[in-house]
């Protein structure tokens, strides 16, 4: 029981953090701020909402080996191509 | 063999065969008139033999196909076929339709043929691969529905399996599909489009569920594996077949006038088409890892886990090679797809129906589980003739492809004349011309599989 | 929840194919930037015609639907199918709210007589955002399979590996609009 509380803690403040970062990508978009280190920025942000999804809601923290990574490793290649392909 | 009825596929997996013997003579017959052009003319004109040659490959198949369904099915429904009469029926009006055609193709003109069978009526001829008479393709039309009503009674009486369930989604697909050989609109660019429609959505879609159905029947009959285990994969395979290969019909559209966005749909779905075949491959190894019984027909085994790299390798990257459309913009219509062509049809599809042959043939003959050892040795022979050289002819084409791309098309101003190519090329027609023999040698040492140990003992199970 | 498990949740076999769909978006978003690289101006422009505040609900209708199916999971694990089945209607109705905005998206577009062959950039957004679509309404039909089921009491804390495999795509589904709200509509 006391497992599945400190999980059910855990989980909500996960998307609690989720809801804030969207809340300020949003902003960001909003204040019509533009230039290239915004859009990293931005994209930073997203990346790691993207490691929260897969450590806990997928809850690959648990796997071990690559299982735990697989999901990493596509957020930092895509991470580096998108910072490839906007300062180009 | 738990059921009478599925010996109607004996006759099915006979006429494969011989009409594959066939399909390779032409073939031979054809790699010779590209070295020595007027090889067999006028008796044989080569845009004949390569209408017979790609003809016959998809008949053949089509019957193999239609003996697996018959063999299968009342298997895993357990329970008799619905009509074993009307499955020899059809049987008979498929075969004469295919050699009629085949003789109409070798023995009148084919303009001739088409005024013969009225082709003016509803003009569906002249397409590449639907060369077909019109009457010819309703005929095929007729069998095919007779087929699908005859597997769909078995299995809606009998247990419904998912191998079954897959293999006919993929029958009916292969016979909606070939609906559209009888659209031929004006527009030329929507005439193509929906040649591709049958085309590619035949081997890159809808054959792709019936060749992983038949490879998870193979598996599960030799390895013993729990069924749920293979269902699993099974779905997951013919889910990514299905969501790359139907999207991924867009390489065709690269050059033919369709919108620009092709470009990218076709090549980014298509480049992932290996991935099914990938999983099959990992899926067909890892079952036999597992498995949890020794059969004794290790020939058959051997063409099932033969089939998955194969398929792996001619389909996926054969096919990865030349799909992305920056890249086909050079190879396309080159040797490299000729070379894609042959090892893919021969990895995933040919292998596919002689490892359920290899599977099934022995009890359709009366044994228990396998042909004597000495058989099994000959197949096994054949397997490996038959697979290297098949290779080997990949390699030959793609190298003359290569070549070609680049003296002909890579070369700016440079650029040499397409026939100028083919002689500079020519010793790579004549290799795979060498291999082309070997196979057809290894086709030869299949079918004496089939008459060598007869009177020796079953293969034991091995320990 | 802490110790360390060999596997990740739910059948393998569903985590090849989450591999292999991401394999799918990777290759789009970047085939979008690169080509975006030659063509910026054109793409900021037709950006700002996106209708941010609807994706910023979709993202939020998304992310909520996820931590509802991860609430049906500690659920069921706890043997609590009454609560799991609740959670799971809840991020079902989460999803569908994600449908229905996006639907009204695509239908503005259509007003507009934009399709995929207006320039380049449409051609993009529409082909990401439409495969993603197809993925959402897949997920929902997966998740409203779970549902059924979870009602008809069919899963327990020993009998879980279905929700987990539904809920693992479900978070697939989740993590690529993650990426695709601020690549398309916002940078």
């Amino acid at each position: 029981m006391k497992i599945k509380k400190q999980s059910t803690i855990v989980e909500t403040v996960v998307f609690l953090l989720l809801i804030m970062l969207t809340l300020v990508t949003y902003q960001v978009g909003k204040m019509g701020l533009s230039g290239v280190n915004i859009s990293l920025g931005v994209f930073a942000i997203a990346l790691f909402k993207g490691a929260l999804i897969s450590e806990h809601f997928m809850q690959l923290k648990h796997a071990s080996g690559l299982w735990r990574w697989m999901i990493l490793i596509w957020l930092i290649l895509l991470g580096i191509v998108i910072y490839l392909a906007f300062t180009a | 063999m738990k059921y009478t009825s599925q010996m109607v596929a004996k006759p099915y997996f006979i006429a494969a065969i011989a009409l594959f013997v066939g399909q390779i003579l032409f073939g031979v017959i054809m790699g010779m008139q590209y070295v020595v052009g007027d090889f067999l003319f006028p008796e044989i004109p080569f845009n004949v033999a390569r209408m017979v040659h790609t003809n016959l490959l998809i008949v053949w198949l089509l019957f193999g196909f239609m003996g697996a369904a018959y063999y299968m099915v009342p298997d895993e429904a357990e329970t008799e076929l619905h009509s074993p009469l009307l499955a020899k029926v059809m049987f008979w009006i498929f075969l004469a339709a295919g050699v009629v055609t085949i003789l109409g193709y070798l023995l009148v003109p084919y303009a001739t043929l088409a005024e013969i069978t009225m082709n003016d009526l509803l003009p569906t001829m002249g397409r590449e691969f639907l060369e077909q008479p019109t009457i010819i393709k309703i005929g095929i039309v007729v069998v095919a529905l007779a087929f699908l009503f005859n597997i769909g009674m078995t299995i809606l009486k009998g247990r419904k399996t998912v191998i079954n369930l897959v293999l006919m989604i993929g029958l009916v697909g292969l016979a909606v599909f070939f609906l559209f050989a009888f659209y031929n609109p004006d527009n030329i660019v929507l005439d193509k489009m929906f040649w591709w429609f049958v085309v590619h959505l035949w081997v890159e879609g809808v054959w792709e569920l019936i060749l992983g159905s038949l490879l998870a029947y193979v598996l599960i009959k030799t390895t013993g594996v729990d069924r749920e285990v293979i269902e699993k994969w099974l779905y997951v395979i013919i889910a990514m077949a299905l969501i790359t290969g139907l999207i991924g019909t867009g390489h065709h559209f690269f050059w033919i006038g369709t919108p620009g966005y092709w470009q990218w749909w076709g090549s980014i779905f298509s480049a992932l088409e290996p991935i099914p075949f990938f999983m099959m491959t990992i899926f067909a190894f890892n079952m036999v890892n597992k498995r949890r019984r020794q059969h004794p027909n290790k020939a058959a085994v051997l063409w099932a886990l033969g089939c998955s790299v194969m398929a792996f390798l001619g389909a996926g990257v054969w096919g990865f090679m030349h799909t992305l459309s920056f890249v086909n913009y050079y190879t396309h219509g080159s040797q490299i797809t000729a070379a894609h062509g042959h090892m893919a049809f021969y990895g995933a599809y040919v292998m596919i129906v002689l490892a359920i042959i290899s599977y099934a043939m022995p009890m359709l003959n009366g044994r228990k589980a396998a042909n004597s050892m000495k058989a099994q040795i000959v197949e096994m022979w054949s397997f490996w003739l038959m697979t290297i050289s098949m290779v080997f002819i990949t390699l030959f084409l793609t190298a003359a492809g290569i070549l070609q791309v680049y003296l002909q098309r890579m070369n700016g101003d440079a650029s040499l004349p397409f026939m100028v190519v083919q002689d500079k090329i020519e010793i790579f027609y004549w290799m795979r011309e060498g291999a082309g023999i070997i196979f057809l040698i290894g086709l030869i040492v299949y079918i004496a599989s089939f008459f060598v140990g007869r009177d020796q003992p079953e293969a034991e199970m091995p320990k | 929840m802490t110790k360390v498990t060999r596997y990740p949740p739910g059948e393998i076999i569903i985590w090849l194919f989450i591999m292999a769909e991401l394999l799918v978006f990777g290759l789009f978003f970047a085939a979008y930037a690169i080509t975006r690289i030659d063509n910026i101006e054109l793409f900021e422009l037709y950006q700002q015609n996106l209708d941010t505040t609807a994706a910023l609900y979709n993202t939020i209708a998304l992310l909520s639907s996820s931590y509802f199916v991860i609430r049906s999971v500690i659920a069921i694990k706890a043997d609590e199918q009454k609560n799991a089945y609740r959670w799971m209607l809840l991020a079902v109705v989460m999803g569908l709210v994600f449908i229905v905005i996006k639907t009204d998206e695509f239908a503005h577009h259509i007003d507009n007589g934009i399709t995929l062959s207006t320039n380049t950039f449409y051609m993009f957004y529409l082909s990401l955002a439409f495969f993603h679509y197809l993925h959402v309404i897949l997920g929902l039909v997966v998740l409203g399979v779970l549902a059924r089921n979870m009602n008809k009491g069919m899963y327990s804390s020993k009998e879980n590996s279905s929700v987990e495999t539904g809920a693992s795509y479900w978070h697939m589904v989740d993590l690529v609009w993650l990426i695709l709200f601020p690549l398309v509509y916002v940078m």
